[in-house]
C-alpha cells in the first residue's frame, strides 16, 4: 500500500525529487555529524580541556614555587653579603638601605626588604615607610624561626626570613633580614587567557584575603558549569592551591564554532542547492517541458513536421535530438504509409473500374477485350491477348469453368508488355485480376448455360402442355358428346369419372403452361381500369357454389370503389387461386374478404378459419408441387402449383403475396397490387 | 716648583692635624691598651689576625677617605696601588683586606658593637662613641 507521501512524490518532477533525495542525505549527514560531535566530541573535548587545565594549573603552580624559590634565593645572597654586617652599626652608612632598595627596585611588586636587628629595630629597609618598628612581626618571625620556618604567611603577606651573621664570625648573630611580599601580587600569575579564571586558595581560610575573589575558591553552586583542575603548592605556600577553572561553554567552543561552521556550511549548501535547482529549472526542466508540449502538439495535430528546439544539454540535449529523430522517422513512416495507402486506394479504384468495366461485357469475347482494354489503360503498357503464354513478358492466366462438369480448362493469357505501376509486380495482385476475369468468363457462361436451360424449360413445359391438351381435348369432347347418348347408368357414372378426370388434368395442365409461361416471361400483361370489387365479385360467383357445397360463409368488406389499372384477368386468376385454396383448406367457418387501399397500394385480405399452415410449412408454401397438407387431409386435390404461380402473377404485376396463418385457428393471404 | 709644593703640602697637613687629631681607637673590652706602630702596620696589612687569643675585627674606611690616605701612608707606608696589588694577591691566598665602613661613625658604632674590633678615626669621634685609643697618630 502506497502512503499518500508517496503518492505525493510520484507527482513531484524528477528535477525536484532528485535535488529532495540529495537535500535529505546532506541533512542526514549534516545531523549524524551534529550529533556525533555533540555526542562524542563534545566528551573528548571536555576530557581534553580538562587535561590541559591541570596542565596549565601544574605550570602555574611550578612557576609561582619558581619565582618564590627565586625571592628566597635572592634574600639567601643578600644575607651572605658582607654589608649585612652593618646592621651591627644600625647601617649607619645607610648601605644596607641602599642595597635594599636596589634590590627591591630589580624585584619590583611592591616588595619589601627589611634588615631587623637582633632586638626587634627595623634598621634598613627598601622603602621609608616600612621602617617603623612591628613588633608583631618581630615576634612573628622569632616564632616562626624557632619552628624552623623561614616562610609564612603575615597580614595577607608573605614574609621570607633569614637570620643575618657577621661575615667575619659566622657564629655571630646580627639580625633578620626579611623579605615581605604582598600576596595579593599572586594576581599576576593569573593566565593571559581570559576564559580561564585562576584562583589561589588558601590552606585556611585568611580574613583579608578571602574578601578578595582571587583568594576564593569557586562557589559550589556554580562549580559544575566549570570544569576545575587543582595543583597543590608546596614552601612557602605548603598546604595553599592553584584552581584553574574554565566554564564548559568555552571548553566547547571549538565544537560551537564547528557546529556553527557546519550550520553556515549547510545553508550555503541549501542556498546553493536552492539556486542550482532553479538554474537547472530553467536549463534542464524547461527543456523537457519544451519536449513534453511538443510531444503533446504532435499527439493532438498530427503535425510529424513540428521540432524541438535545441536548448538543452547534456542528456536532455542527447533526448531532444533523439526525439527530433524519432519525429523525422515517424514523419517519414508516415509519408511512406500515406503513399502506400494512396497507391492502395488506387489499386482498389482500378480494381473496382475494372471489375465495372468487365461486368458491363456480357459475353467471354466482351469480357476479355474489356479487360485486355482496361489492363492496357492501368498498366500503360501494349496488352493483348493470346492462346499461349509469354515467356517473358507478364501474362494472365485466363480459365473458364464448365457450368455443368466443374472442369476448368485455360483459354488463354493476358499478356501484358512491361507494365507500368508496382502493382503489376505483385503476384497476389495479378493473380487476383485473373482470377477475377475468371470469375467474370464464368457468371457469364453460367447466366448463358442457365438462360437456356430455363427457355429449354420453358419450352419443353409449353409443347408437353399443348400436346397434353389435344388429346385431353378430344377425351373432353368425345366423353361430353358420349353422355346424353349412354343410357346404362354404370356407364354414366364412369363417363363423368372420366371427364371430371380429364378436366383436373386440364387444368393441372393449364397451371404449368401459366407457370411455365411465367417463367420464362412470356406471360402477357394486358392493363385495364377495372374495379377490384367486381373482380372479385366474378370470382366469388364461380367459386360460391363450392362454399355452399361446405356451408362456408363468405363475408365481404369492400370499399365502394376500388379502381385499379392491371390486369383483370390475371387478376381474376390470381384471386381464385387463393380463394380457392381458402374454401379447399377450411372445412367450417367462416371466409372474409376486405379490400384496403393504403399509400397508393390495394390490399385484399382473405381471411379463413380453416386448418391453419404449420410453421415449417410456411417456408415452402411458394414452391413448386409442394402441398403443405397433403398428409392432413389427403381429400384434398391439388397440383401443388397455385400458389407458386399466384405468387409470380403477383410479382408480374408489380404486387406481393403474405400469408400469416395459426394453426387450427386460420390463414389470412394479403394480395397487395399497386394502383398503376 | 717641588719646595713650594712641599710648602703647601706641609702647610695644609699642619693645620689639618691642628683641627683633627687621628687616633686608632677599639672597644672598650679590647684585649690590648696599647698596639705600636709596627703592630698597627701589621695589623692592617693582615699579618697579625689575633690579639690575645682573639680574632681581630680591622675595620677600614673608604679609598677616597682623606683619613685613610693619611693613615696609610703614615702607618702603612705604602701607596693605594700597591696595597690594592698587596690585597688581590693576599684574596688568592684566603686573606682579606680590613672590613671597609663607609664613615667613621659607621667604623664606630660597629667597633662599639664587638669587643675585637679596631680602626681608625678622629680622635672626637672616638670620644663621642666612647671607644679606647690605642694609638694616637704622631703630629707633624
Amino acid at each position: 500500500m502506497k502512503s499518500r507521501f508517496g503518492n505525493f512524490l510520484d507527482k513531484l518532477p524528477l528535477v525536484y525529487r532528485l535535488y529532495g533525495a540529495l537535500m535529505a542525505s546532506l541533512l542526514l549527514v549534516f545531523f549524524g555529524l551534529w550529533l556525533y560531535l555533540w555526542q562524542y566530541e563534545s566528551h573528548l573535548l571536555l576530557a581534553h580541556a580538562q587535561k590541559s587545565l591541570q596542565i596549565q594549573a601544574d605550570a602555574r603552580s611550578r612557576q609561582i614555587m619558581r619565582y618564590l624559590d627565586r625571592l628566597h634565593r635572592e634574600l639567601r645572597f643578600l644575607s651572605h653579603l658582607e654589608v649585612m654586617d652593618d646592621l651591627v652599626a644600625r647601617d649607619r652608612d645607610r648601605r644596607i638601605t641602599r642595597l635594599l632598595e636596589l634590590k627591591a627596585s630589580d624585584l619590583g611588586e611592591e616588595i619589601d626588604l627589611l634588615a631587623i636587628a637582633s632586638d626587634g629595630t627595623i634598621c634598613a629597609a627598601s622603602r621609608k615607610a616600612a621602617l617603623h618598628t612591628d613588633h608583631a612581626l618581630f615576634r612573628a618571625i622569632v616564632l616562626a624561626l624557632k619552628k624552623g620556618r623561614d616562610a609564612f604567611v603575615y597580614r595577607s603577606a608573605l614574609i621570607l626570613v633569614r637570620p643575618l651573621y657577621a661575615s667575619f664570625d659566622r657564629t655571630l648573630f646580627v639580625g633578620y633580614l626579611v623579605l615581605r611580599y604582598p600576596l595579593r601580587h599572586l594576581e599576576r600569575f593569573t593566565p593571559e587567557d581570559r576564559r580561564v579564571r585562576m584562583r589561589i586558595v588558601p590552606e585556611e581560610t585568611i580574613a583579608k584575603l578571602s574578601s578578595e575573589p582571587f583568594f576564593r575558591p569557586l562557589a559550589k553552586k556554580i562549580r559544575k558549569e566549570y570544569l576545575v583542575a587543582s595543583q597543590r603548592l608546596h614552601t612557602p605556600l605548603e598546604g595553599w592551591r592553584v584552581e584553574y577553572a574554565l566554564h564548559r561553554s568555552e571548553a566547547l567552543a571549538t565544537l560551537y564554532h564547528i557546529q556553527k561552521l557546519l550550520l553556515w556550511a549547510f545553508a550555503i549548501a541549501l542556498l546553493l542547492m536552492l539556486a542550482v535547482l532553479w538554474l537547472s529549472m530553467g536549463r534542464i526542466l524547461r527543456p523537457l517541458e519544451r519536449l513534453a508540449e511538443v510531444m503533446g502538439d504532435v499527439v493532438r495535430t498530427g503535425d510529424y513536421a513540428r521540432r524541438v528546439d535545441l536548448h538543452g544539454f547534456g542528456e536532455v540535449d542527447t533526448l531532444q535530438q533523439a526525439f527530433n529523430h524519432m519525429l523525422e522517422e515517424t514523419s517519414r513512416a508516415m509519408e511512406a504509409l500515406k503513399v502506400q495507402k494512396e497507391s492502395h486506394l488506387e489499386a482498389l479504384k482500378m480494381l473496382l473500374t475494372f471489375f465495372a468495366a468487365i461486368s458491363d461485357a456480357d459475353s467471354e469475347s466482351g469480357t476479355i477485350a474489356a479487360s485486355v482494354a482496361k489492363i492496357a489503360a492501368f498498366a500503360k503498357a501494349n496488352t493483348r491477348f493470346s492462346r499461349l503464354p509469354h515467356p517473358q513478358r507478364l501474362a494472365l492466366p485466363i480459365e473458364r469453368t464448365d457450368p455443368e462438369t466443374g472442369r476448368r480448362t485455360r483459354i488463354g493469357y493476358i499478356v501484358i508488355a512491361q507494365p507500368q505501376g508496382q502493382w503489376f509486380s505483385d503476384r497476389a495482385f495479378t493473380a487476383a485480376l485473373a482470377r477475377m476475369i475468371s470469375l467474370q468468363i464464368d457468371r457469364i457462361n453460367l447466366l448463358t448455360h442457365t438462360r437456356k436451360t430455363l427457355e429449354a424449360k420453358s419450352t419443353f413445359f409449353s409443347a408437353l402442355s399443348h400436346e397434353l391438351r389435344t388429346p385431353l381435348g378430344a377425351i373432353l369432347s368425345l366423353t361430353q358428346t358420349m353422355l346424353p347418348q349412354t343410357e346404362e347408368e354404370r356407364m354414366r357414372e364412369n363417363l363423368v369419372r372420366i371427364e371430371d378426370a380429364a378436366h383436373r388434368l386440364l387444368s393441372t395442365i393449364n397451371d404449368i403452361l401459366d407457370l411455365a409461361k411465367a417463367e420464362s416471361g412470356k406471360m402477357e400483361v394486358v392493363r385495364s381500369r377495372f374495379d377490384l370489387k367486381e373482380a372479385m365479385d366474378d370470382v366469388l360467383s364461380l367459386l360460391l357454389p363450392l362454399a355452399e357445397e361446405k356451408s362456408l360463409q363468405i363475408e365481404t368488406r369492400y370499399r365502394s370503389d376500388s379502381w385499379i389499372e392491371s390486369d383483370r384477368k390475371l387478376c381474376k386468376h390470381l384471386f381464385t387461386n387463393i380463394l380457392d385454396n381458402a374454401i379447399k383448406y377450411t372445412p367450417t367457418g367462416t371466409i372474409t374478404i376486405m379490400i384496403k387501399k393504403e399509400e397508393e397500394r390495394w390490399y385484399v385480405r382473405i381471411r379463413d378459419t380453416g386448418i391453419g399452415i404449420a410453421p415449417e410449412a410456411l417456408a415452402h408454401l411458394f414452391d413448386e408441387f409442394y402441398r403443405g397438407v397433403e398428409e392432413q387431409d389427403i381429400q384434398i386435390v391439388g397440383s401443388g402449383l397455385g400458389l407458386a404461380l399466384s405468387r409470380r402473377i403477383a410479382e408480374i404485376l408489380g404486387g406481393e403475396i403474405t400469408i400469416e396463418s395459426v394453426v387450427g385457428e386460420g390463414t389470412e393471404v394479403t394480395i397487395t397490387l399497386p394502383v398503376s | 716648583m717641588k719646595r713650594l709644593r712641599m710648602t703647601v703640602l706641609l702647610l695644609l697637613f699642619g693645620v689639618g692635624s691642628l683641627y683633627a687629631q687621628m687616633v686608632v681607637a677599639a672597644h672598650p673590652a679590647f684585649p690590648a691598651e696599647r698596639l705600636t706602630l709596627v703592630q698597627l702596620r701589621k695589623i692592617y696589612l693582615g699579618k697579625m689576625r689575633y690579639l690575645g687569643g682573639k680574632r681581630l675585627l680591622v675595620i677600614n674606611l673608604p679609598l677616597d677617605d682623606p683619613l685613610r690616605q693619611r693613615f696609610e701612608k703614615r702607618i702603612v707606608h705604602h701607596t693605594p696601588a700597591w696595597l690594592n696589588r698587596y690585597w688581590l694577591r693576599q684574596h688568592y691566598l684566603g686573606h682579606r683586606p680590613p672590613k671597609v665602613m663607609s664613615s667613621e661613625e659607621g667604623a664606630a658604632l660597629l667597633i662599639r658593637h664587638f669587643e675585637r674590633a679596631l680602626g681608625y678615626m678622629h680622635e672626637k669621634t672616638a670620644r663621642t662613641y666612647g671607644l679606647k685609643i690605642l694609638f694616637r697618630m704622631p703630629a707633624l
